[in-house]
């Protein structure tokens, strides 16, 4: 059954919501069974965001400042937005490429933003652990993604359509999957949300309806980097190809999680500019063999 | 159990005497009419050491320089029985009792 | 950058039980901080004065949840002592089960939360699954998996018959099967020994300085183990090794707690091997005028200690002192300088076990004192 493109990125963006909870759950479930435990029902993701949704806010120090109140609407504006461009793209302008790396980044300062507005010292370390990081990694992103650009000659995403390019941009690939690693959250770059050292990180002071917005929105980013890290390293434009590819890239993040501890700050981001060499070198060798 | 009594006043000496040995810990015990402080050490086996305080004046100097663990000990009998070790210089932070505790000393026993 | 100060705890996933913590930050670094007890309260020691001495067992017992054969262990030995009393050697035998069992359960637990601190869920679970086989043979034994009350003055509760020998080596053998996997993976994985290699050092100077007792004293290279400088039970029967490290950090404080869970399996082995025929004696009562007592074991945290003291019948005074209290000393001055993210590390590694060491309670003598900062609640990590 061939869908219209245009129905079928009507449909994504209609059901990623609840996709990118189903995607939470799956994570769940896979990481308990790896942990010779039962784990959570696929959709309990789901059940969890409905009931913060139904629940009274908690009347904190912090409700009184604005910005406490919207970030939480605003960052899930941002990170919904980010699925306009993949991996179906629904809009599409030459060098829409760069607006989404600054959606992206518009995401992590208002998620930033955040957890400097709760008040609270757990939520100040958290979001000075993300600027710290996200100083590094935004770099980073940005120029994988002209890399990638610049290699296949697109000027929109809509455009792009190599298969398997990650065989051809090694470094890049490799730099934009830690990247994704540092922005979902997956061990060992978690410290930005590592509950044992700070509680809750930025979303400690969040509850009810913040709370859920917040969570909702980190299941989409979860969900949008593997949409992203699938298109551009397979790049394959069927439904079918696309979800598996999906699957088994959700299955190798999990078991990355599964497997390994977390890097403190400092070690963290010695690592990071260690990346961003590596993301310069192959930005430099592959206008070597453009040009 | 053998415990050898030691004077007050030979206290700082006998303490400088033991350095090198493992401090167990302190023990208060609460007598008819005087404290009995008993320290213990770790010196291929156990050898304790008893000074009596009296209750009127329950001073005796800490031990804080030659052995660091004493510390708590003491700031926790400080704590419940109101003895003071001279020297101590947290002795007045409270560790277990909140911050405004104004009951007498917990593990005294009453005395009619 | 000013400074601020944060609580680490009293309830916070870092911290197994309520303590509080305040460190002063100075962006990621630790400049100063400040331990504060009093949320754990229970009141053994003012409550033991007055009791008879077996209803001070029944008090003992309940000091803690995870090290709770060495309480009883100790104050049983104690009473022994004062009475004079050789118990008979099947009796020993059993109390080196128990203790050891309760060895190896505390050092998977705490081994596996250690791990979980730097974010390896995964081992967790697996060193939890495997301490639910040794809480399966504990069950076994007496009837329970957390607060066994299994010592009792002179004998112990329960005895063991020829199944419970098969199904305790049964289950052993499944724990020992995991071992070398778990030492491979922390020998092995670059993460773990980034994070808690070089973290909190205590050097072996240090360590007599402070007088620190069990694997944080034997991980910085001093050798003592109340198992062999002063036999109980049935120690001096069975063959094993004290385990040293010599680094003293993180790292070698886990390595020893590893270590030691083999061990443990060995001694836990020729005792089931070697157990003497008989029965063990009913339990008795007990008369007893006056009596001034000390005994000591070794806990799994370290040697625990027991001053008790008997006048007329009842108990006159009772000191405890559980092997964990002097790490106060030391972890103020591991924390200085370190960064954030080791918090949980050191402290993790110190094992501390807040149930233990805070015994004595607030009493309220007529007037009702309201207690400041008071919650009582358990975090499980």
């Amino acid at each position: 059954m061939i869908l219209d493109v245009n129905m079928l990125n009507i449909m994504l963006l209609i059901f990623v919501i609840p996709i990118s909870l189903l995607f939470e759950g799956l994570r769940r479930k896979l990481m308990a069974r790896m942990q010779n435990r039962i784990g959570p029902p696929v959709w309990q993701p789901v059940y969890d965001v409905m009931k913060l949704l139904q629940k009274e806010e908690s009347d904190s120090k912090a409700s009184e400042n604005i910005f406490f109140k919207i970030t939480p609407f605003l960052y899930l504006i941002t990170t919904f937005a980010l699925f306009l461009f993949v991996p179906f793209p629904i809009i599409s302008f030459p060098f829409d490429f760069i607006l989404f790396v600054y959606i992206l980044i518009l995401g992590g300062a208002l998620y930033i933003l955040s957890g400097f507005a709760s008040n609270s010292p757990y939520g100040s370390i958290g979001s000075m652990r993300e600027t710290t990081l996200m100083v590094c990694y935004e770099i980073i992103f940005a120029i994988v993604i002209i890399t990638f650009a610049l290699y296949t000659n697109i000027e929109s995403l809509m455009s792009f359509n190599q298969n398997f390019l990650f065989l051809k941009l090694p470094l890049a690939s490799l730099c934009l999957f830690i990247v994704g690693l540092v922005e979902m959250r997956i061990t060992p770059f978690d410290t930005v949300e590592a509950p044992t050292e700070i509680i809750g990180s930025v979303e400690t002071e969040y509850s009810g309806r913040g709370l859920a917005l917040l969570e909702i929105s980190k299941a989409l980013k979860f969900t949008f980097f593997i949409f992203l890290i699938t298109m551009l390293f397979f790049g394959f434009k069927g439904v079918l190809m696309f979800s598996i590819v999906s699957l088994i890239m959700l299955f190798i993040f999990t078991f990355l999680q599964a497997t390994t501890c977390r890097y403190r700050l400092d070690q963290t981001f010695n690592l990071l500019i260690f990346v961003l060499l590596l993301a310069v070198i192959e930005l430099i060798r592959i206008n070597y063999l453009v040009w | 159990m053998e415990v050898k009594r030691i004077k007050l006043k030979e206290f700082r000496q006998k303490m400088e005497e033991l350095v090198g040995c493992r401090l167990i810990t302190i023990s208060a015990l609460d007598s008819r009419d005087c404290y009995h402080l008993l320290y213990h050490f770790d010196d291929n086996g156990i050898k304790t050491f008893k000074v009596l305080i009296p209750e009127k004046k329950p001073v005796i100097q800490s031990i804080i320089d030659i052995f660091p663990s004493a510390e708590f000990y003491e700031r926790e009998i400080h704590d419940f029985f109101d003895i003071e070790f001279k020297g101590n210089p947290k002795l007045h932070k409270k560790m277990f009792l909140p911050d405004d505790w104004k009951g007498s000393p917990p593990l005294l026993k009453n005395k009619k | 950058m000013h400074d601020f100060k944060i609580p680490i705890g009293p309830q916070h996933p870092a911290t197994d039980e309520s303590a509080c913590l305040r460190v002063s930050l100075d962006g990621n670094t630790i400049i100063d901080s400040d331990l504060r007890f009093g949320y754990a309260h229970k009141g053994i020691e003012k409550l033991l004065e007055g009791k008879r001495i077996e209803q001070g067992l029944h008090i003992v017992d309940h000091i803690c949840g995870i090290c709770s054969v060495a309480h009883p262990s100790c104050y049983v030995k104690t009473i022994e002592k004062m009475l004079n009393y050789k118990p008979p050697e099947r009796v020993k035998y059993l109390r080196t089960l128990a203790s050891e069992l309760g060895r190896i359960q505390s050092h998977l637990f705490w081994t596996g939360f250690m791990l979980h601190e730097i974010g390896f869920e995964t081992m967790l679970a697996y060193f939890l699954r495997d301490r639910e086989h040794i809480l399966e043979v504990l069950e076994r034994l007496t009837g329970s998996r957390s607060h066994f009350a299994y010592h009792k003055i002179r004998t112990v509760r329960n005895d063991i018959s020829e199944n419970d020998v098969n199904f305790t080596l049964k289950k052993i053998k499944e724990v020992k099967k995991q071992i070398p996997t778990y030492m491979k993976t922390i020998k092995k994985d670059t993460v773990i020994k980034a994070r808690m290699k070089d973290v909190g050092i205590i050097t072996r100077m240090d360590a007599e300085r402070y007088s620190l007792v069990g694997p944080i004293a034997r991980a910085s290279g001093i050798s003592t183990d109340i198992r062999k400088d002063d036999p109980y039970e049935a120690y001096d029967q069975v063959d094993f090794e004290v385990i040293t490290e010599w680094d003293g950090d993180a790292y070698a404080r886990m390595l020893v707690r590893i270590r030691e869970i083999i061990e443990s399996i060995k001694i836990v082995k020729q005792v089931l091997k070697n157990l003497p025929k008989g029965k063990i004696p009913p339990s008795t009562p007990l008369i007893l005028e006056e009596g001034l007592e000390l005994g000591r074991v070794e806990a799994p945290r370290g040697e625990n200690f027991h001053l008790i003291k008997i006048k007329n019948k009842k108990i006159d005074r009772a000191r405890i002192r559980p092997p964990t209290f002097n790490f106060m000393s030391i972890f103020t001055k591991l924390l200085e300088g370190r960064k954030i993210g080791d918090i949980p590390v050191i402290l993790a590694s110190l094992d501390p076990c807040y149930a233990c060491m805070e015994r004595v309670v607030v009493i309220k003598d007529g007037k009702k004192e309201v207690l400041t900062e008071h919650d009582f609640r358990r975090k499980y990590a």
